[in-house]
Parts: C-alpha cells; sequence; structure tokens
C-alpha cells in the first residue's frame, strides 16, 4: 500500500482502445466483463462436443438438401446438445453470490440489483447464444458448401435460440433463489431428463417442447417440409410465445426480491413476470387449439391460409419408358431413380391402362414408408412419394439385393444414390401398385402374370412377400410349387418382346377375369 | 455530520446485539474497539444499510437510509468492507475493484482510471492482473478494501480492516487511512489497539452492545493510567473501560 500515489479525486479520463461503445455504459461494461469470467465459457467445448457428436454428424450423414440435412435441428437436437450445459452453468452463476459469500457487499450498491443478475444471466445467456448460432451457422455453412437443393429453414433456429434463453433464465433463476451448490448439477440433470421425457412422449401439450421425436410425437418434422409446401410457422410461434414466456417470467422473478431495487422498479419486475406467465399461458391455450395436418401443425389462431397453398414448382423429368419426374429439389436423384424403375416402366409401358408418368407427390402421412406409390386418373399417372429426408439407418427394411442384410440398411446419402439399393427398396412398392393396377391379383392366372412381370422388372421374389408382412397387407404372390407359380416362372421366362406382345393383346381379357391359367404363355 | 445515531437498536432473536447506540461522526477516522460479540459488526452493518435498525434514528450523510431514494444516495457514496469478505475467485484484481464500480454506478469512463488509482493505493499494482484465487490472504484483504474505496467514499466502513496483513502492510495501511481520514469519515472496526492509536483520531468502545467509551485516543489512554492489565498504553486503557462496564 502507498499513500503517495494518490492522484486527483475523479481521475484522468483515460479511454481504452479498442473496446466498444457499448461497453463503456456500466451495464454494457458489467456485461463485458462478466462475459469474460462466465462459467459458460467452460462449459462450452462440452457442447460443441456433444453438438458435433450428436447434431452435426446425423445431420451431415443424411442427404444434401435443405429439408433433410435440417431434419434432425427441426427435431430440436440442438437444443438437447445445449441446454443441460445451459441451464447449470446459469444456476451455477445464479447462486454464485451466496456460495462466495459476496451477497453482502453487492446487495448495498447503488446499481439496483436486477441490472447487475441480468449482466451476469446476459453474459452465460450470450455464451450459450453464441455457441448454438456458431454450431447452427457452421451447420448451415456446411450444407450450403455442398450446394444443397432448397432453401435454409430459419425458424427452427430461431425457436432453438429462444429455447436456449429460457433455459438459461430459468437456470439463473433457480440459483438465485435456491443458492446451494447442488442446483447447478441438479438443475442441469432434470433439464436433460425433461427433454428427454418430451422426446419419448406424444401428447398435444408435448408439442410445447422445442425436443421432438418423430417416433412419437403429434408432429414430428416432415422430412419434405417446405419442398411441396410452405414450411407451417404455427408451431414456431406458439414456441416462441412458450419459450419466451418462461424466460421473461424467469427474469421478472429476480428483480422481485426486495434487494433488487425500489418498490417502482420491483412492480415494474412483477408485471414482467406476470406477462410472460400470460404468455406461456396463451401459448398452452393456442396448442390445446392445435390440430395435425399432412403438412405440419396447423394453429387456427395463428394460421395463414396462404401457408395452405402448395409451393408451385417446374418439375423435372428424366425416363425413356415412361416418364419420370421429380420435384427440382430432388434433381439429383433422378437419374438413379430413373435407372432403378426403368426395368419396370420399360415392361408396362404401351400396354392398355398402362401409366404415362411417374410425378413425385408430397408425404402424406407423419410416419411414412420411404416410398409409397399409387396409381390414379385417366391416363394413369403413379404418385410417387419419398421419404428421402430420414436417415435410411433408421429404417428397417429386407436390404438391398445381395447385401445380405435384412436389417439397417444404409445412410440416406448411400440409399438414395445407389442403384440396387433403390432397386431393392423403392422398386418393389413401386411395381407392386402399377403391376397390381395393370393386373389385378383376384385369381390364379392374374396371380402368375404378376409374378412373372414382377420377376421380370427385377424385383427379388420374396421381396414382395416381406413388404406385404412390413405392412400387414395379404401375400397375393403364388406359393412355389403351386400351378399358379409354375406359370408365372415360365412367362417371366419368356422373351420380353414376347411377353409384352401378349400382355398387349390379352391385358384387357386378363384384368377381366376372362383368362384361366392354362392360357398363358 | 455524517454519521448521527440516536438510541439505536437491533436484535438477532432475544439478543440485542446493539442496545442504544449514541455516536456522531464526521470526517476523521474512527476505531471501533470492543471484545467480541460487543456488537461492533453489527453497528457497522447498520451502518453499511445491510440490515436495518429495529430502533432508534439513524442519519448517514444527512440523508435517512430507511427511504431508498436517499438510500441509494448514501450507497453510492459509500465503501464497506465487511469482516468476510465475499470474492470471485475468477476475477482478476482489477476486474474485482472494476465490478465494484460500476455497480457503485461510477461512469465507465471514469471507472477504469479509478480502479488503477485503488488498486496502487492498497499494493496491488504488481498484482493487478492476477485471478484473486491466487492472491493470499493478506492480498485478498487489500483487494477488498481496494473495492471499498474505488468510489471515493465519503463514508467509508471497514470492519476487521488489517486482518491477514504483515506488520509492514499495516504501517503502509494505517497511512493510507489517516489519509482517507482527511476527505471522509472512516469508521473501522477492529480488536489491534495500535491501529487504532497510529491512525484514529477518535475512537468508541463498544460492551454488550453500547457504546462504554467515545474520546480520543489520548483520553482512552488516560482512563488506563494506573490501570495494570494490558502491554501498552491504550490496551491498559482499553482494559480499564472493559472493566468499569462490566462493573
Amino acid at each position: 500500500m502507498s499513500a503517495v500515489t494518490v492522484p486527483a479525486r475523479g481521475g484522468s479520463r483515460r479511454t481504452r482502445p479498442g473496446i466498444p461503445d457499448a461497453c463503456r455504459t456500466a451495464v454494457g461494461r458489467l456485461l463485458f466483463l462478466e462475459l469474460r469470467r462466465s462459467t459458460m465459457m467452460w462449459m462450452v467445448p462440452l457442447a460443441l462436443l456433444a453438438f458435433w457428436l450428436d447434431t452435426y454428424r446425423s445431420s451431415m450423414a443424411l442427404s444434401p438438401l435443405w429439408s433433410s440435412r435440417t431434419l434432425i435441428l427441426r427435431q430440436g437436437a440442438a437444443v438437447d446438445d445445449f441446454a443441460p450445459f445451459a441451464v447449470g452453468a446459469a444456476a451455477w452463476v445464479g447462486g454464485r453470490d451466496h456460495r462466495r459469500g459476496i451477497r453482502e457487499q453487492v446487495d448495498i450498491t447503488p446499481l439496483p440489483r436486477w441490472a447487475g443478475r441480468l449482466a451476469a444471466w446476459g453474459a452465460t445467456a450470450g455464451w450459450a447464444m453464441g455457441a448454438y448460432l456458431a454450431c447452427v451457422g457452421v451447420l448451415y455453412g456446411a450444407i450450403a458448401r455442398e450446394g444443397a437443393a432448397g432453401s435454409p429453414p430459419w425458424w427452427p433456429v430461431v425457436v432453438g435460440a429462444v429455447a436456449l434463453v429460457a433455459c438459461s433464465s430459468l437456470g439463473f433463476a433457480a440459483g438465485v433463489l435456491v443458492p446451494s451448490r447442488f442446483t447447478a448439477p441438479l438443475a442441469a440433470i432434470a433439464t436433460a431428463l425433461v427433454l428427454r421425457q418430451t422426446l419419448r412422449s406424444g401428447g398435444r401439450y408435448v408439442l410445447l417442447s422445442p425436443v421432438t421425436s418423430p417416433a412419437y410425437s403429434l408432429a414430428p418434422p416432415k422430412p419434405d417440409a417446405g419442398v411441396f409446401f410452405p414450411y407451417l410457422p404455427d408451431l414456431s410461434y406458439v414456441h416462441l410465445l412458450f419459450l419466451g414466456g418462461l424466460a421473461v417470467t424467469a427474469l421478472g422473478v429476480l428483480g422481485v426480491q426486495a434487494v433488487c431495487g425500489r418498490a417502482g422498479l420491483r412492480r415494474l419486475a412483477a408485471g414482467v413476470a406476470a406477462a410472460g406467465l400470460a404468455s406461456c399461458g396463451f401459448a398452452v391455450a393456442l396448442v390445446g387449439t392445435a390440430r395435425v395436418e399432412a403438412n405440419g401443425v396447423v394453429v387456427p389462431a395463428l394460421h395463414d391460409a396462404a401457408d395452405d397453398r402448395p409451393l408451385a414448382y417446374t418439375p423435372v423429368c428424366g425416363g425413356s419408358a415412361i416418364t419420370v419426374c421429380l420435384h427440382p429439389v430432388y434433381r439429383a436423384y433422378l437419374p438413379t431413380l430413373t435407372a432403378a424403375l426403368d426395368p419396370l416402366l420399360r415392361e408396362v409401358a404401351g400396354l392398355p391402362g398402362a401409366p404415362v408418368r411417374v410425378v413425385q407427390v408430397a408425404l402424406s402421412e407423419r410416419m411414412s414408408p420411404l416410398a409409397d406409390a399409387t396409381v390414379s386418373g385417366e391416363p394413369p399417372v403413379v404418385r410417387l412419394a419419398l421419404d428421402i429426408g430420414y436417415d435410411g439407418a433408421m429404417w428397417v427394411g429386407p436390404g438391398p439385393a445381395g447385401s445380405g442384410s435384412s436389417g439397417h440398411c444404409c445412410t440416406s446419402q448411400q440409399m438414395w444414390t445407389s442403384v440396387p439399393r433403390i432397386t431393392a427398396e423403392v422398386l418393389p412398392q413401386v411395381a407392386g401398385a402399377v403391376v397390381d393396377h395393370l393386373v389385378g391379383h383376384a385369381d390364379q392366372a392374374q396371380q402368375a402374370v404378376r409374378q412373372g412381370l414382377l420377376k421380370a422388372a427385377g424385383v427379388p421374389p420374396d421381396t414382395m412377400a416381406v413388404f406385404a408382412r412390413i405392412e400387414g397387407a395379404p401375400d397375393t404372390l403364388p406359393r412355389p410349387g403351386t400351378p399358379a407359380y409354375t406359370a408365372g416362372e415360365r412367362f417371366a421366362a419368356l422373351p420380353a418382346a414376347d411377353r409384352h406382345a401378349w400382355l398387349a393383346a390379352h391385358l384387357p381379357a386378363l384384368r377381366d377375369g376372362r383368362v384361366t391359367l392354362e392360357q398363358l404363355p | 455530520m455524517n454519521i448521527e445515531i440516536a438510541d439505536l437498536t437491533r436484535r438477532f432473536g432475544r439478543t440485542r446485539a446493539v442496545d442504544g447506540v449514541n455516536l456522531r461522526a464526521d470526517t476523521g477516522v474512527l476505531g471501533l474497539l470492543g471484545p467480541n460479540g460487543a456488537g461492533k459488526t453489527s453497528l457497522l452493518r447498520m451502518l453499511a444499510t445491510v440490515i436495518p435498525p429495529h430502533s432508534g434514528t439513524l442519519r448517514l450523510l444527512e440523508r435517512d437510509p430507511s427511504e431508498h431514494g436517499p438510500r441509494r444516495e448514501i450507497r453510492r457514496r459509500l465503501g464497506y468492507l465487511p469482516q468476510n469478505l465475499g470474492y470471485y475467485p475468477g476475477f482478476t484484481v482489477v476486474e474485482f475493484v472494476e465490478y465494484f464500480a460500476l455497480l457503485k454506478e461510477m461512469p465507465p469512463r471514469r471507472a477504469s482510471a479509478a480502479v488503477a488509482t485503488a488498486v496502487e493505493r492498497v499494493g496491488l499494482g504488481d498484482k493487478a492482473k492476477a485471478k484473486l484465487r491466487t492472491l493470499s490472504g493478506g492480498m485478498l484483504r487489500r483487494a477488498g478494501i481496494a473495492q471499498a474505496i474505488v468510489n471515493e467514499p465519503d463514508l467509508l466502513l471497514l470492519d476487521e480492516p488489517t486482518a491477514g496483513l504483515d506488520p509492514e502492510q499495516r504501517v503502509e495501511f494505517r497511512s493510507l487511512l489517516r489519509e482517507l481520514g482527511q476527505g471522509a469519515t472512516v469508521v473501522v472496526s477492529t480488536h489491534l489497539v495500535e491501529d487504532v492509536g497510529a491512525a484514529c483520531a477518535e475512537v468508541a468502545l463498544m460492551h454488550q452492545g453500547r457504546i462504554a467509551f467515545q474520546g480520543t485516543p489520548d483520553e482512552l489512554v488516560a482512563r488506563g493510567a494506573g490501570h495494570g492489565a494490558g502491554d501498552a498504553p491504550l490496551e491498559r486503557g482499553y482494559s480499564a473501560v472493559l472493566a468499569a462496564a462490566r462493573a
């Protein structure tokens, strides 16, 4: 200590170069100090690791389409990665004044305690938010660099950011109100468990959680959202109301205590908390009116009818015998798909009642199969819904021919860029619908021709039975050793031109049930 | 008068920690002496507006701290070092002192210079960038003093400020106290009578929540004349006053 180095009262007006103007206000400078020493800063590497292992790697294994690559993010995986760390760090910072025995010193300072607390919380939330946005930025950058088709969805990013703000403010409030050293780990564990529980629940009010599961949620994120129809933001609005309300409530509660400032300020804090609660209540009421539709969750009070109109697009088409058309977003998969479907389409092209075109349509079910084909219209058109978005590794199917695998198939990218895999997984679905439409399966002659056509088109003989079992449908193919089976094998062995000529001549009669098994070539 | 106390009382349960204290103090250093449990820390905490009194009147810096507006103004001009200093171990000395400067609503442009000054005044200039967790107990105490004086307070309350300081640091601290006392009211609660003798213009001795003596150190020394207990004149005065109070 020295008594000889005392400068004049008030000191010199030194300025530090490089410090932004925002930091020159008291709260801005407090925030700057808190940011430099925030506990969340030490949690960021762990959160980054969780994001990389979970969200990033899973997302990048999907097809290079914006709608697919962001599917994991839209399920709230990033929130799941960051939230426990954000909550734990915020609770730790919230309880530090008590733990460090500094409450007496800070409570008697003239700056309203609310402002001091908000600065400490802001630093924690800022680190969490910054790390989250950086991670999402890297993910989006990587997707964009690969030239992904479609457009990036922004609503899930905003919802994730607000979810982290809510988590950090709830954690901070918990730390302030229950300033034990156990509060932070318990809050982090509780958050992870709650999110895990909402991931495994399917109730209506679970839709309020930013973390959903395709297996349990009433409205799992659609893999083709924003492709055929606009991305429905209704549920995102509700999320913002609910999560924002939670954040505002927690931050308001921080300013209600007697040490937080004058009565007027505390009344304001109470008002803020009440407004947050009202927002949460409003969100709960809104989600109570929500209904799940093909394109997502519709909340009538928030819904814009313009979002129900399909997006205009010009399909990209290819194929030789029959034209195959896809949404331009899926342009990259057209050659593979046409190559896989070509044997079938060559078999049926030009036959009476044969489809004239294969067109891709939007997925209609919330848990869609990998491919779903129907034939309708006059002239007939094959309407093909493809679940290009989901990770094929999650899909349990018979596996590609010759792979020897009957369980997990492959990643989405491997799936949709491989002719053998599409032949194994998609062709049977399309062939089943097309051949059934052409031939029918009521009598033995129809069943035999159906079997012969499928075999000639390259559908493995046991695959249809496997698909039928998976879908719970009756197996309409003749069993080996039966006369129909023998006739079907014989029909498949015919030269393609002979088979086509016979079908062109006899198909109407066959369809009407006027051809017997013995009359088959 | 910067401190005006009349009949001030504070209870904790059935214990009267401060029991009808009357005290007036203006610019200068006031030493607060007394045995453990005499009520020094409770009185200091009321002066620091940490806890309110249960009865009596308290005016600080010519304001009533029971009302929010005046209390805030008092706090803006107050420096307080509690008996048990709390700190954030991850902060550096400068960050810790600046943190309190900002909480005391110092304009950020002024704060950085004031922080540097306060840190120099307590002799921690060479440790300015050191994290608090790396400092010794004495250095932490000095960092606590720096946060108390960073706003150049008109009322400075120091509870056992020399605890943990080595003799050389205590000598320097007394010098600092004398200097601070030239422009502000400084109340120092301590067990070390030599600190009082060296730095305080006035001394108050508390016993069982009451002021048993208030006067100059010389007057306290005079009370000890002919009293046997104690090695130094001030200690003998201290013992004599306490003995009289107990009697």
